[in-house]
């Protein structure tokens, strides 16, 4: 008869691909119960109602990991997933980085006084001092994605879950603080931060290393590019057509029309800007919502609907189109 | 695993398959035995190392044997096994004499070597 331990564990090992699992699941079993009985030998009735343990846990989660999401040596279909999944980090990743230069950028030049800053692109968060040095812990996210794209995956891991913390801190008092306003885009926002650092659990020993040319030279180009859009448009209606999810919408709009038509097409580019599509969909829903529920109606406020909508239909047409393109290539490789 | 360093969960299994064909449980225990129970495999970890080395063609299975109602699989290291494990232990083995040669040359003049 089956015990409740080796129950729980057969349960745990579903973590695992079903390929991978006909092939070691009995002895995986067979090892982890002889384990247990070993580790308590007066007591085998006691065992077998016990758990298995948190290293136990983790240790089948992180070969589930590792296996789902494969490095150079996995199976093609399970070695795209891994891909799709990292590049969804770095681009993440990138794009933090390139908001907190942009941040810091706008801090030094409202401490500066330079000329040609438009009186409403610097956020609120930037008016006082305390609240510029908050803003720059932002700043945290620029050695996260230097260690990531540098090969040092545990570094950017840390210091990732590090630049995320005022992220949360700062969610929950503005949630708190203003009594449920803006609670959806601002906790959405959340989650999409999270996004790159949870993807980062793809880079483990198995994943191969990054070609960091391209990575670093994007840091400085995406930088300049951000800044001198979010500067160049017009005072008054800048707000209402140039926010963050609009320039995420904008960046993901023509990364999925070089792909279109760059050759030959790579499943997991296709896969990771699905990804990357389905989350800025997202974003760009919810903070429309919000916007139309708590802020002041404005002039402009048909423009904003407009504009908003067109980058959300954008971001659909992009989701749905590469699903299905991945969908299809995923299909004819080689399960792990 | 030519191309991949070994890792230390990958030398001790090795190590602890030279001599004996060994079934999981009994892996775990001769690598604790082993690295004076530094090295604590769980066995999510001995089956992800196991199957890249059964992959890479460094262990295979010897045989399937019944006990107490489940199959026992035991696997034996190979040739190329042997190989790799030598070579890593020769590997181990310079960089520890490199080590040790420096840090005679360099002991502090309070310890009574030459400076």
């Amino acid at each position: 008869m089956t015990s409740l331990l080796e129950e729980r564990y057969r349960r745990l090992l579903c973590l695992l691909p079903a390929s991978y699992r006909r092939k070691w699941e009995e002895d995986m079993v067979a090892t982890f119960m002889e384990g247990a009985y070993a580790s308590d030998p007066g007591d085998p009735e006691g065992v077998e109602l016990g758990r298995p343990g948190g290293a136990e846990i983790a240790s089948v989660a992180a070969l589930a990991l590792r296996l789902r999401l494969g490095g150079a040596d996995a199976a093609p279909r399970s070695f795209t997933l891994g891909e799709a999944v990292r590049r969804v980090a770095l681009v993440g990743l990138l794009a933090h980085a390139v908001g907190a230069l942009v941040g810091a950028a706008l801090v030094v030049w409202t401490a500066y006084r330079l000329p040609g800053l438009p009186a409403d692109a610097v956020p609120d968060a930037y008016a006082g001092r305390w609240q510029a040095l908050w803003g720059l812990t932002g700043l945290l996210w620029i050695p996260a994605y230097l260690a990531l794209v540098h090969g040092q995956h545990r570094t950017a891991r840390i210091l990732g879950l590090v630049a995320l913390a005022p992220a949360l801190i700062g969610t929950v008092t503005d949630v708190y603080a203003d009594g449920g306003a803006f609670a959806l885009s601002r906790s959405y926002w959340l989650l999409f931060d999270a996004l790159p650092v949870l993807a980062l659990a793809a880079f483990h020993s198995g994943a191969p290393p990054v070609r960091s040319r391209p990575w670093l030279v994007a840091l400085p180009v995406g930088a300049v590019v951000a800044l001198a859009v979010l500067l160049a448009w017009p005072t008054g209606g800048r707000e209402a057509l140039v926010d963050w999810p609009g320039l995420w919408c904008a960046g993901v709009f023509v990364a999925a029309v070089v792909d279109v038509v760059r050759r030959p097409a790579a499943p997991h580019r296709a896969l990771a800007l699905a990804v990357l599509a389905v989350a800025v969909l997202g974003l760009r829903v919810v903070t429309l919502v919000d916007q139309m529920t708590f802020a002041a109606v404005t002039p402009d406020r048909p423009t904003l609907v407009t504009v908003h909508a067109v980058e959300a239909a954008a971001m659909l047409v992009v989701a749905v189109l590469f699903l299905t393109v991945s969908r299809r290539a995923l299909r004819r490789l080689a399960p792990a | 695993m030519a191309d991949r360093a070994m890792t230390e969960q990958a030398f001790f299994i090795l190590t602890a398959l030279v001599g004996e064909p060994r079934h999981g449980y009994g892996i775990v225990s001769e690598v604790a035995d082993l690295s004076d129970r530094r090295v604590d495999l769980r066995v999510g970890t001995l089956y992800g190392v196991l199957g890249r080395l059964v992959d890479d063609g460094l262990v295979e299975l010897d045989r399937e044997e019944p006990h107490q109602g489940r199959l026992r699989r035991y696997y034996r290291i190979t040739e190329q096994g042997r190989d790799a494990l030598a070579a890593e232990a020769a590997r181990q083995a310079a960089n520890a004499r490199t080590a040790t040669r420096r840090l005679r040359a360099h002991r502090p003049a309070g310890a009574g070597g030459a400076a």
